[in-house]
């Protein structure tokens, strides 16, 4: 019989509007928070609908989940407070691997794309959620916290405590945590790095609730004062539409492998960092770095 | 129900982030030059033409066989560089022009010609008519 555990992401949703409502309060009086009508009308139906793919794939989730964990695990770990304080920082571990290929492998980032694609970064933007991340293979990378013993109740129950801890760092209305936060934890500081287009910034901070994982692996970059984060994509969408948002990524994968010459051309324009050509006539996130280094040293302004 | 109900919700939030934070911006040269070249800095802008109502700029480019577009589809901007002609279709229509990009993510654009003299477009998007473009040019 499966742990019968709470969802914290349905309770937390109450919570999420009372903090919206008042960055918009907060943002209209300071303006250290902006908002605009159509953008947040896209992150919020993303999450809504986020939230019934999710709701629609639940069982198949379930039943995958346990399945391995039956069959495959290694122990019994039981669900003392122990197991899920490791289980927490384990997830997150995962959650970090995942968020990174997320980034730098194109099938992934079909998917993961779209908590990108606002050019604003307030508490919306937190909901602005994928629907289309079962296409994709990240959830194998569940499957060792399985079958290390981990009950996928379990395992669920803490992603969406790692989900409701990434909600707030999404503002520009905290400044900066205290010192000893910011070294262990990911902050609303390291995450406006993360989703900033400047080329100093891109591919960085991919941590969910420990930065420590960043630092550890090469992918920490520090907030810089005298460079302003500027959001949203290398190449910016043009609409606000939900449909094309969810699948635009989709649809320029399908292109470009339908065109391209070659299994392995095929296979890389699925498999390779988003921007890779075969010809180099676009450019992916190391290419617009050097670029960067050579046409443009100076700070970013913000539009 | 409950999504009917989410779905009210998310349009009232919207609403009133809509009156709060009204988008007064348009494009000016300024902003238009400094977007275009964050996105492209290896490019040279010859000349910018700003439709009348500040939402959309077409920009002739030392390289004649492209041209920028910069739009401001609300308070934020989006640039692109189009091949020409591979990458947008032009139709002219009363007092402007109707921009079809063949690209998923930017919706058709009409151009409001005002006081740019008609030629002078259609010379810069004619330019390179007969450049073909890389297979993924972007």
């Amino acid at each position: 019989m499966p742990l019968d555990l709470p969802k914290p992401t349905e309770w937390a949703i109450p919570l999420f509007i009372l903090c919206i409502l008042i960055e918009i309060a907060y943002g209209y009086k300071t303006g250290r928070a902006v908002f605009e009508k159509k953008d947040t009308f896209t992150s919020m139906v993303m999450g809504l609908g986020s939230t019934i793919v999710s709701a629609s794939l639940a069982g198949i989730t379930i039943v995958t989940a346990y399945w391995v964990w039956e069959n495959f695990r290694l122990f019994d770990l039981g669900a003392t407070i122990p197991v899920f304080l490791a289980a927490l920082v384990l997830d997150d571990f995962r959650y970090y691997w995942i968020h990174r290929f997320g980034h730098r492998i194109r099938w992934m980032w079909a998917a993961h794309v779209i908590h990108h694609s606002s050019q604003h970064y307030n508490l919306t933007t937190a909901l602005r959620q994928t629907w289309t991340s079962p296409l994709t293979p990240g959830f194998l990378l569940a499957f060792p916290l399985y079958i290390i013993g981990f009950e996928p109740a379990i395992v669920f129950f803490v992603s969406g405590l790692n989900l409701i801890y990434q909600f707030w760092i999404h503002t520009e209305a905290i400044d900066r945590m205290p010192r000893w936060f910011e070294a262990v934890f990911n902050t609303p500081s390291h995450h406006r790095v993360h989703h900033a287009t400047n080329p100093k910034y891109l591919d960085s901070n991919y941590a969910g609730i420990f930065i420590i994982w960043d630092k550890m692996f090469g992918t920490f970059i520090p907030e810089d004062k005298s460079l302003p984060c500027r959001y949203g994509l290398v190449q910016d969408l043009g609409t606000y539409n939900p449909l094309k948002v969810a699948t635009h990524e989709w649809v320029g994968i399908f292109k470009d492998m339908w065109h391209a010459k070659g299994i392995k051309n095929k296979l890389m324009f699925l498999l390779a960092p988003p921007g890779w050509t075969p010809d180099g006539s676009r450019l992916t996130s190391d290419m617009i770095k050097a670029r960067d280094l050579k046409y443009n040293p100076v700070k970013t302004p913000k539009s | 129900m409950l999504e009917i109900v989410s779905l009210l919700a998310i349009i009232a939030l919207a609403y009133l982030t809509g009156w709060l934070f009204p988008n007064r911006l348009q494009l000016t040269e300024e902003r238009v030059r400094r977007n275009f070249l964050r996105c492209y800095p290896d490019q040279q802008i010859a000349e910018i033409f700003i439709d009348d109502e500040g939402r959309t700029a077409l920009l002739r480019l030392q390289n004649e066989q492209s041209v920028g577009l910069v739009l401001q589809p609300s308070d934020r901007i989006v640039c692109r560089m189009l091949t020409i002609p591979v990458q947008f279709d032009i139709s002219p229509t009363d007092g402007a022009l109707i921009i079809k990009v063949h690209d998923y993510v930017v919706p058709d654009v009409r151009f409001s010609i005002g006081n740019i003299a008609p030629d002078r477009l259609e010379e810069m998007l004619r330019a390179g008519h007969d450049n073909k473009g890389g297979q993924y040019a972007t």
